[in-house]
């Protein structure tokens, strides 16, 4: 408390008043000497008593109301959550609960999520006053959903809204990240309480304890839900064969995990287009969880005619805990051979072409033209063209402009030309200074290079530059940063440009065992093959292109270009089939369960119990830290205590008249 | 008694005079100009009857007139002259005058039955009775024997104007001490507030009644005494024993008065009971009153 204005203080002295005055009256109530008591008999109650307890009440509540009126215009001022008292900072709590897909694991009555929400509701409603929570629901994703408040129909609605997911909660740093997503909500001067609510699946704890309490700097108390019922998941579905070949027929291979000890006979079934074509029986031993038996795996002949859809559901038929593990999709990648025109002049860069796209790239078949190709194609490489005839040049511009992808090289030609084709730069015609140079990458991101660290040893010679340097994003560099590998967007299409001859005399690209593979990432990439035909619910998936667009199976578009668009990786977050459409091309998606969300397993209660003592140590060193910094810089919240002293001058004064009127009535005889 | 203020004479005003025999006399006066037409006092320098000499009689009271037509001695009687012994027993205990103590009367108990007694020894001395005085509380304290010389008279003024409250009262002493020293019978006139049993009292008086003494017993009281106004709750302290009492609002309005009442009948019944005569005034009454009342009694009992 903060006293203002010392100077009505001294009006404390007034205290004396009230304390003289009774001294008078006490004075008055002393004996008094009488002829003779030979008449007078003792009183029976000690009135005397009563008496003076009254004198003191009345002198308490009069000493009262001038301190109050003191008190009241020295304008005290009540600090709120002072720094320097540990004691006075409150608690906020931070309600975590997992909505992660084995909390829809039914234990009985109700499933596992609902009785973590119950216990939240509970949390709630033991909040104590003035304190404030909030709500964050982990699951695939950490979602806070309401800001701290103590506003509990607030929180309470919060909680009714957690719904089911079908994502993966990992307990791997979940800490820090949940520190993170609280930190914009923690006040100075108020410890944060972290509340998880969870069934702690073992599948769900990181290897090291330490990656439990990684930047933890709230005290945790876990509250666990749900048991560990029996179970059993299609861990994975796979082509065996004569995917790649598009034979026909194939085989499926659909894999049951066991996460129980409980022997069980089952059916897996096989649809394609909604339809079962194949069923088979799977029997579990008992005991089979700790076994060899834990995996089983049954096979399906199928016919994999191009023409068909190219999507297949799993389906095991069982009782168990967990029913959004007990399906599964597959979705057969692109297997139609496809031309991959390459316009080039010299024999000898097509053969190295061509050499390369055999090795690397079996679905394509390389096509020496001199012209446009007719037909739709994903991508055409030209090499070294100097200057195109004018219909090829047309030809090429409106099939970029269409969203194609071309592969441009430049060479002797390129370079007599003076200029860059299709994108008309003036080459720059000073030569290189060096000998040779080194390849440095400018965008390590790049698709291009994601598994090809082999380009390092390429050595270059001779390369073209153009006068602009600044067109395009460059991919690859010159050890003196010309670019090497620029990609140019023309229209919605794209433009590779390797300033390089495939040449040994401009570079030993074409003979090192890089190219090969480099050039198959670079005709996927630009064919947008990299895109990938399956994922898991919740977790990132890269995006090859720019742009793409993904519908379900319904045809309702689920990711737009606004949310692919320079996005190097998305999440889906529910399993099913989707179809990720290109400007070129169209690809089925399958989307499936984290097969770890099956196992219901819990962690072991002395795992958690450390994860609580350690959460709660590093608590009362942070909160310990947090306390001398706040001494250091916090100013404190006041709050002006005159009106509520002036409330409680009115109280007394009504108390006193009140108490001095019942006392001088009995003191008259009235009462008596 | 508004009506009679202004010829009575309040004792605060008699109080503030400084001789206690012109006390007496303004007390005396008053009372016998307010007495003046009454027939029935008879004493004093009125004419009884004529009585024949006999040896020893003053010859001042022998009537020369009646000796002289007749050639007889006659003694010359009056109402008053009744050869008259009087005796005062006054109360000099602490409780007729309690230091620091309350009384709402303007003077104490002490003063008003010293002007009371300076009264009689004024009266007793206008009729050449004999007048003595003891002054007792628990210890004996001043005795004259009653004499009728003027120097004793003044003397007992003297003694009156002496004596102080404090002790407590020994009544069995004092009224033997007397009862020891009167040989001729005699009026004794007690003045006290009387704090002791009746039955006590009884006791002690009752030797001289036999004796045949007069006795008169007048109760001082102060009219706080009568209509005490306290708090609940007051402590009180006995002004002769210093015991301390706490009394209750009740006891004191209602209680305390009954026993009072109680008292002082018990007082007035025993007292006659054994021939002796009871008068009760407060400190509050005008002096002059009280002894034309006192006037009154001696003419209804001479």
């Amino acid at each position: 408390m903060a006293l203002l204005s010392a100077v009505f203080l001294g009006g404390l002295a007034l205290i004396a008043v009230p304390i003289w005055l009774h001294r008078l009256r006490a004075h008055s109530a002393e004996q008094k000497a009488f002829s003779s008591l030979f008449l007078m008999r003792r009183s029976e109650a000690p009135v005397n008593m009563q008496l003076r307890l009254q004198h003191l009440i009345l002198l308490a509540l009069r000493i009262a109301l001038i301190v109050l009126v003191c008190l009241a215009f020295a304008e005290p001022l009540f600090e709120l959550a002072t720094p320097t008292e540990a004691t006075s900072v409150q608690s906020d709590l931070i309600i975590v609960v997992d909505n992660s897909m084995s909390m829809a694991a039914s234990t009985g009555a109700r499933a596992a999520l609902a009785e973590a929400k119950a216990q939240a509701r509970n949390l709630v409603s033991g909040l104590p006053s003035g304190n404030r929570a909030a709500i964050i629901a982990a699951g695939q994703s950490i979602d806070l959903l309401t800001s701290l408040t103590d506003d509990r129909s607030q929180l309470n609605v919060a909680i009714a809204s957690i719904t089911q997911s079908s994502g993966r909660l990992s307990f791997d740093g979940l800490s820090g990240r949940l520190a993170t997503a609280a930190s914009a909500l923690v006040d100075p001067g108020k410890s944060i309480e972290l509340h998880v609510i969870s069934d702690f699946q073992q599948s769900a704890m990181p290897d090291q304890f330490n990656a439990l309490v990684a930047n933890a700097t709230f005290a945790t108390t876990l509250h666990r839900v749900g048991d560990a019922a029996p179970n059993w998941s299609i861990q994975s579905m796979r082509f065996l064969e004569g995917v790649e070949q598009d034979a026909v027929p194939s085989r499926v291979q659909v894999t049951i995990a066991s996460h129980t000890d409980e022997a069980r006979q089952m059916s897996v079934g096989l649809y394609r287009t909604g339809q079962q074509v194949a069923s088979q029986e799977v029997t579990f031993p008992a005991d089979a969880s700790r076994t060899a038996n834990a995996l089983q795996s049954v096979e399906f002949a199928v016919n994999l005619e191009a023409r068909e859809p190219r999507v297949w559901r799993a389906q095991l038929n069982v009782d168990d805990a967990l029913q959004a593990d007990n399906e599964h999709f597959l979705a057969k990648p692109q297997t139609q051979l496809e031309a991959l025109p390459i316009i080039a002049r010299s024999e000898r860069a097509y053969t190295y072409l061509a050499a390369a796209v055999g090795a690397a790239l079996p679905r394509y078949q390389a096509a020496l033209t001199q012209v446009m190709p007719a037909g739709a194609v994903p991508v055409i490489v030209v090499v070294d063209p100097g200057t195109l005839a004018s219909d090829v040049a047309a030809g090429l511009t409106n099939f970029l402009q269409g969203g194609g992808a071309v592969l441009l090289t430049v060479g002797d030609n390129t370079r007599a030309s003076g200029e860059l084709a299709l994108l008309e730069l003036a080459l720059d015609d000073r030569p290189l200074t060096q000998n040779s140079y080194g390849v440095v990458a400018a965008d390590r991101t790049h698709p291009v290079l994601s598994d090809q660290a082999g380009w390092q040893a390429i050595r270059v010679f001779q390369a073209v530059q153009t006068v602009r340097k600044d067109s395009g994003q460059a991919i690859l560099t010159l050890d003196d940063g010309t670019p090497l590998l620029v990609e140019h967007r023309i229209g919605t299409g794209r433009l590779m440009v390797l300033s390089t001859a495939l040449d040994p005399q401009w570079s030993s690209l074409v003979v090192e065992p890089a190219f090969v593979g480099f050039m198959a990432n670079v005709i996927n990439y630009l064919a947008e093959d990299l895109l990938p035909n399956s994922a898991i619910v919740g977790q990132p998936f890269a995006i090859p292109t720019q742009s793409v667009q993904m519908f379900d199976e319904d045809g309702a578009r689920v990711l737009g270009l606004s949310e692919t668009v320079d996005r190097p990786a998305v999440r889906l977050y529910t399993p099913g089939i989707y179809e990720i459409r290109t400007p070129s091309r169209a690809q089925p998606l399958s989307v499936n369960v984290d097969a770890r969300e099956s196992s219901l397993e819990p962690a072991e209660a002395s795992l958690l119990q450390a994860w609580q003592d350690a959460t709660r140590d590093l608590q009362d060193t942070s909160q310990s830290e947090h306390n001398v910094e706040a001494t250091n810089t916090g100013a404190p919240q006041q709050w002006a205590l005159a009106p509520w002293l002036l409330l409680v001058l009115l109280l007394v004064i009504c108390i006193e008249c009140a108490t001095a009127n019942v006392f001088n009535r009995q003191a008259r005889g009235v009462v008596a | 008694m508004t009506s009679a203020a202004p010829r009575l004479i309040d004792p605060a005003i008699l109080a503030q005079l400084a001789h206690l025999e012109l006390i007496a006399r303004t007390a005396v006066e008053g009372a016998l100009m307010g007495l003046h037409r009454s027939p029935n006092f008879g004493f004093s320098q009125e004419f009884a009857e004529y009585r024949a000499y006999v040896p020893g009689d003053d010859l001042r009271h022998i009537d020369w007139n009646v000796y002289a037509r007749s050639d007889k001695m006659y003694i010359k009687r009056f109402f008053g002259d009744t050869n008259c012994q009087l005796m005062l027993l006054l109360d000099t205990s602490i409780s007729m005058d309690p230091e620091d103590g309350f009384h709402l009367g303007s003077v104490s108990k002490l003063d008003y039955a010293r002007f009371f007694a300076a009264a009689l020894v004024y009266l007793a001395g206008r009729q050449h009775d004999a007048v003595g005085l003891l002054a007792f509380n628990d210890e004996l304290g001043t005795y004259r024997p009653p004499q009728t010389r003027d120097r004793s008279i003044r003397a007992l003024y003297h003694e009156l104007e002496r004596v102080q409250a404090s002790g407590g009262t020994d009544w069995q002493a004092a009224l033997e001490y007397v009862q020891a020293r009167l040989r001729q019978k005699s009026l004794v006139v007690v003045l006290s507030d009387f704090y002791v049993s009746p039955q006590e009292l009884q006791k002690v008086l009752r030797g001289l009644a036999a004796r045949g003494h007069d006795l008169l017993l007048v109760h001082i009281l102060d009219p706080q005494e009568k209509e005490l106004k306290l708090t609940d709750g007051a402590t009180l302290r006995d002004a002769e024993t210093g015991a301390v009492m706490e009394v209750s609002l009740r006891e004191v309005e209602t209680e305390y008065k009954e026993r009072l009442s109680t008292h002082l009948s018990d007082l007035n019944r025993l007292t006659r009971s054994m021939g002796a005569h009871y008068l009760q005034v407060d400190t509050t009454e005008p002096l002059d009153r009280s002894i034309a009342n006192y006037l009154k009694f001696r003419a209804r009992h001479p």
